[in-house]
């Protein structure tokens, strides 16, 4: 438990250091660490997913201007709705929990934290949120497959919470 | 093969007095500058004027960008120890406006880039007119503009930094218009600013 929640920690700390150097600068508009959150949503036991998801939403409040600490608040809201989405599929038919709903629930997601993130700013730009939502769900695929077929298949795991 | 031997020392040898004389040119021009320059300053003592101050200029490098995608905000390696304070603006390598310092530390400051939807800044617009220019993630917005009815596309957006007289530029006009129900006109602005990530800015000491 403590060297899988270790290793989920290091994969999100990735994610943030991907945020904080942007490669791509403004033209790649995703934000790695919310992929990450996401997937974990998806594929971690709620325990874990409730303290990383309040660590790195603290950590990203501190690099952020907001007075409040709103992303902690967010990404705790987030993984929690996440959590209930996969847990009621789950109940509805054990066999549901496919590719296509977790991706229709990430999509899900995306959508809210574009809503949160645009109340948040006063902010509404209808082809920002395009882009974004395109960009975040494509590079949320590309991210699972990396995970699945590269990472978690070679060592026989299951998702990465069990790394 | 004896022929290219010959030739290629004479084109050196005519490139080289090419240059010779653009430095020469180029060293009297700095002369009738300077001279000028001295010139200019008497002339502002004659007619009582403030002595203007020489644009004094701080390199930093950016560390980090905000994580935020809905922030334009970047870190850079300088703080108070270096002299900085909030407030402060930065410019890029080619003259632009970047961002304004909001948060200063001992040795890492943020600056919000010119684009994110917290920077507001009053700017002239071409020659009159004024407004409040306002960040909006892929560009900006000039708001409260009354008198917009000579401006056109392409019209220079520019600020000033008091107490330097010389102009700022931020942007160009995109697009302007105005609905008949509201009393400001609607600008949108195309920044200067490039969108290749920058490593190296100026602050405005």
């Amino acid at each position: 438990m403590k060297i899988s929640i270790l290793k989920a920690f290091i994969f999100l700390l990735f994610l943030f250091f991907l945020d904080l150097l942007k490669p791509f600068g403004y033209s790649l508009p995703t934000e790695f660490l919310f992929l990450g959150i996401v997937y974990l949503s998806l594929n971690c036991d709620l325990k874990r997913l409730l303290i990383l998801s309040a660590i790195f939403g603290y950590i990203n409040d501190t690099f952020g201007q907001a007075a409040v600490s709103l992303r902690t608040l967010e990404y705790v809201v987030v993984s929690l709705l996440a959590y209930n989405l996969r847990i009621n599929f789950m109940l509805i038919d054990r066999k549901s929990e496919n590719f296509l709903i977790m991706v229709a629930i990430a999509f899900a997601l995306f959508f809210i934290h574009i809503i949160f993130s645009s109340f948040m700013m006063k902010l509404f730009l209808p082809l920002f949120i395009l882009h974004y939502l395109i960009q975040s769900t494509l590079i949320y695929l590309f991210l699972v497959w990396i995970l699945k077929d590269r990472i978690l298949n070679r060592y026989n795991l299951n998702n990465v919470c069990s790394l | 093969m004896s022929q290219r031997v010959n030739i290629a020392p004479d084109i050196f040898q005519q490139e080289i007095e090419k240059l010779k004389k653009e430095n020469l040119t180029l060293s009297f021009q700095l002369q009738q500058f300077k001279a000028l320059e001295s010139e200019n300053e008497k002339l502002r003592e004659v007619l009582n004027f403030k002595n203007q101050k020489k644009l004094e200029l701080a390199g930093v490098e950016i560390i980090a960008f905000s994580p935020s995608t809905w922030e334009r905000a970047v870190f850079i390696n300088s703080g108070d120890k270096d002299g900085l304070k909030p407030g402060m603006f930065a410019i890029d390598e080619e003259g632009n406006l970047f961002g304004k310092l909001v948060e200063v530390k001992e040795s890492s400051s943020r600056l919000a880039i010119v684009s994110d939807p917290n920077f507001n800044l009053p700017v002239f617009i071409g020659d009159e007119v004024f407004g409040l220019l306002k960040g909006n993630l892929d560009g900006a917005k000039i708001l409260y503009v009354e008198n917009g009815e000579n401006l056109q596309n392409g019209d220079l957006v520019w600020f000033k930094i008091p107490p330097f007289t010389a102009p700022i530029k931020i942007g160009t006009i995109k697009s302007i218009h105005k609905s008949t129900s509201s009393l400001f006109w609607k600008i949108d602005v195309k920044l200067l600013l490039k969108d290749k990530i920058l490593n190296k800015i100026f602050i405005v000491k």
